[in-house]
């Protein structure tokens, strides 16, 4: 046991602080992208506050296709426009903007999703008392859906972790990254065995995370 | 105060034109509490929405102290919407907020300062009684209650209008007796002007000065609660109000194939009188009472009564010219309470 972390302690460490900064980094700028697109989905949408159907379709078709592409196949098929932006394919840096195209989108719906469980009553209220549509976004719409919010959130976040994992192909690292070079390729089993049972422990940690802050955001 | 003008809203629903209100004229007066009645659909929810502008109105004009407010700027309906408050059926508080937080964050995204806030929310929260739930989240609380928070929350903004879209619809018998006494309260103790649309003729004999039937987006009858009660004219108002007081269609038929049943109507004062028993002894008849009851209403008293005069057609006809002499209206009534014409 001892020896085991001797030899891999510092390379799984290392791979557990690059799977999290990746994750982090890529789902803070996912959120700040998906949100106003969950939201300007809300209100776009047909009945919406402010109803565009060419808006809503647009946007929704551009968010279907890109969900459509698988992220190993993304990962590749965007590498010009990633070296444009980047200035590089490869490393943290060459896998951030797949990432973050990969989940944007898929945390757009889930916002989507959250924020139309808000009961539109409320918001109707508000409109009668003269608010605003911005601060009933804000105030309304997004305080209500908080809960449905950060459950949206948790689910992106596992499913970045897992995304993050094929980072290696792009010579990023991460645990995913040690699983398949160390636990597959050099054949060295203790070592895949742990990587997963760290990105279990993680899985299991942010879900649960999740689950007692939304819980909290709930109230009453 | 409020004058609604050849109001109409037209919808178009899966490329078909539906009409939701068609040609309403209504005023309402400063300081009265006006009622629409209608059944679900009849356009009573959109009517409502007209005068804060929630919704449009295709054609017409809705005037708010003389001024045409569907020609207002964004800022001025702001404004305009801060002096009319609403309440709602469903109440529509914030799951996520505290009592206090429901009535202060509207008046914080309104602009108001922090003391005028806190004093206001203790001020209505007191009105309500609500003072000692003020640290809980609505779920915590009843259907009342949470209506109470949803009254403190229009009020806080302190406006001359309140709009109440169905607000005991979702409430028992007793608390929609203390919601409505809440209203009561409101409007004489603050001078508030309520407009209110309900589908319960009880919310309308309860609190309301002045009425308007509702049918099919048009109005079909309107007038002060007692003389509509006493004397409704449409054959919805007539639904509404059970003119056949509920006897079963079965015995109205059997009754009408002999003699004439009438349906009478005292307002006040006179149905503390015994004109049936004049009935006896100057035309010799003799009044079958199928049945009856007295309805309070805001304003006064308004008796109604259904018999079966069993008679020839001159008797009859003497009886009924002299019932209407005295005061009381009169009505005969076949199936389904549909009142043909006046006797005589």
């Amino acid at each position: 046991m001892l020896q085991f972390w001797a030899d891999w302690g510092d390379l799984i460490w290392t791979g557990t602080v690059q799977t999290l900064t990746m994750t982090g980094i890529a789902l803070v700028i996912s959120t700040l992208i998906g949100l106003p697109l969950g939201t300007l989905l809300v209100l776009t949408r047909p009945n919406g506050r402010l109803s565009n159907r060419y808006v809503y379709g647009a946007l929704s078709s551009v968010i279907n296709v890109v969900r459509s592409i698988p992220f190993i196949i993304l990962l590749f098929f965007i590498l010009p426009f990633t070296r444009f932006i980047m200035g590089t394919t490869i490393g943290v840096q060459g896998v951030l903007l797949p990432l973050i195209v990969f989940t944007a989108p898929y945390i757009a719906r889930l916002m989507e999703s959250a924020l139309l469980e808000v009961d539109r009553g409320v918001v109707e209220a508000y409109e009668a008392m003269g608010i605003s549509t911005r601060k009933i976004i804000w105030y309304v719409l997004i305080r209500e859906a908080r809960s449905s919010i950060v459950l949206g959130l948790t689910i992106a976040t596992i499913g970045l972790i897992g995304a993050t994992a094929m980072a290696g192909l792009v010579g990023a690292g991460g645990l995913g990254d040690i699983a398949y070079q160390y636990g597959h390729l050099r054949f060295e089993p203790e070592v895949m065995y742990v990587t997963i049972f760290v990105l279990i422990l993680l899985v299991q940690s942010i879900q649960s995370f999740g689950n007692r802050l939304a819980a909290r955001l709930k109230k009453a | 105060m409020i004058a609604l003008k050849h109001i109409k809203k037209t919808f178009t629903v899966n490329k078909h034109t539906v009409t939701a209100l068609d040609d309403v004229s209504l005023t309402i007066h400063k300081g009265e509490i006006f009622g629409i009645i209608g059944r679900s659909g009849a356009g009573k929810s959109t009517l409502i929405r007209m005068i804060n502008l929630l919704e449009r109105p295709t054609s017409g004009q809705v005037e708010i102290e003389g001024q045409d407010v569907t020609k207002l700027g964004k800022k001025e309906l702001s404004k305009l919407r801060h002096r009319i408050g609403m309440i709602f059926q469903h109440y529509n508080l914030l799951k996520t907020a505290t009592v206090e937080e429901n009535v202060a964050i509207p008046l914080r995204l309104e602009g108001l300062d922090k003391g005028t806030i806190q004093k206001r929310v203790d001020k209505y929260l007191e009105i309500v009684g609500l003072s000692e739930h003020r640290k809980h989240y609505p779920e915590q609380l009843s259907g009342g209650q949470k209506q109470r928070v949803a009254i403190a929350r229009a009020l806080a903004h302190e406006p001359d209008i309140l709009l109440s879209d169905e607000a005991t619809s979702a409430l028992d018998p007793e608390t929609t007796e203390s919601i409505l006494d809440l209203l009561l309260e409101i409007n004489r103790e603050l001078g508030l002007t309520i407009f209110l649309i309900t589908h319960e003729m009880e919310v309308i004999e309860r609190i309301c000065d002045r009425v308007a039937v509702i049918d099919g987006g048009k109005i079909v009858e309107e007038g002060d609660v007692l003389d509509v009660f006493a004397d409704p004219l449409h054959a919805t108002t007539q639904k509404f109000l059970k003119t056949n007081l509920d006897v079963p269609d079965e015995v109205v038929k059997e009754l009408s194939t002999h003699g004439t049943l009438v349906h009478l109507s005292f307002i006040g004062s006179q149905t503390e009188q015994a004109v049936l028993a004049q009935l006896t002894k100057k035309f010799g008849l003799l009044p079958n009472i199928i049945g009856g009851g007295i309805k309070k209403l805001k304003r006064g008293l308004v008796g109604n009564l259904l018999i079966h005069l069993d008679g020839d057609v001159d008797q009859t006809d003497q009886a009924v010219r002299y019932l209407e002499a005295s005061g009381v209206k009169v009505k005969e009534v076949t199936n389904h309470a549909t009142v043909l014409g006046r006797l005589g």
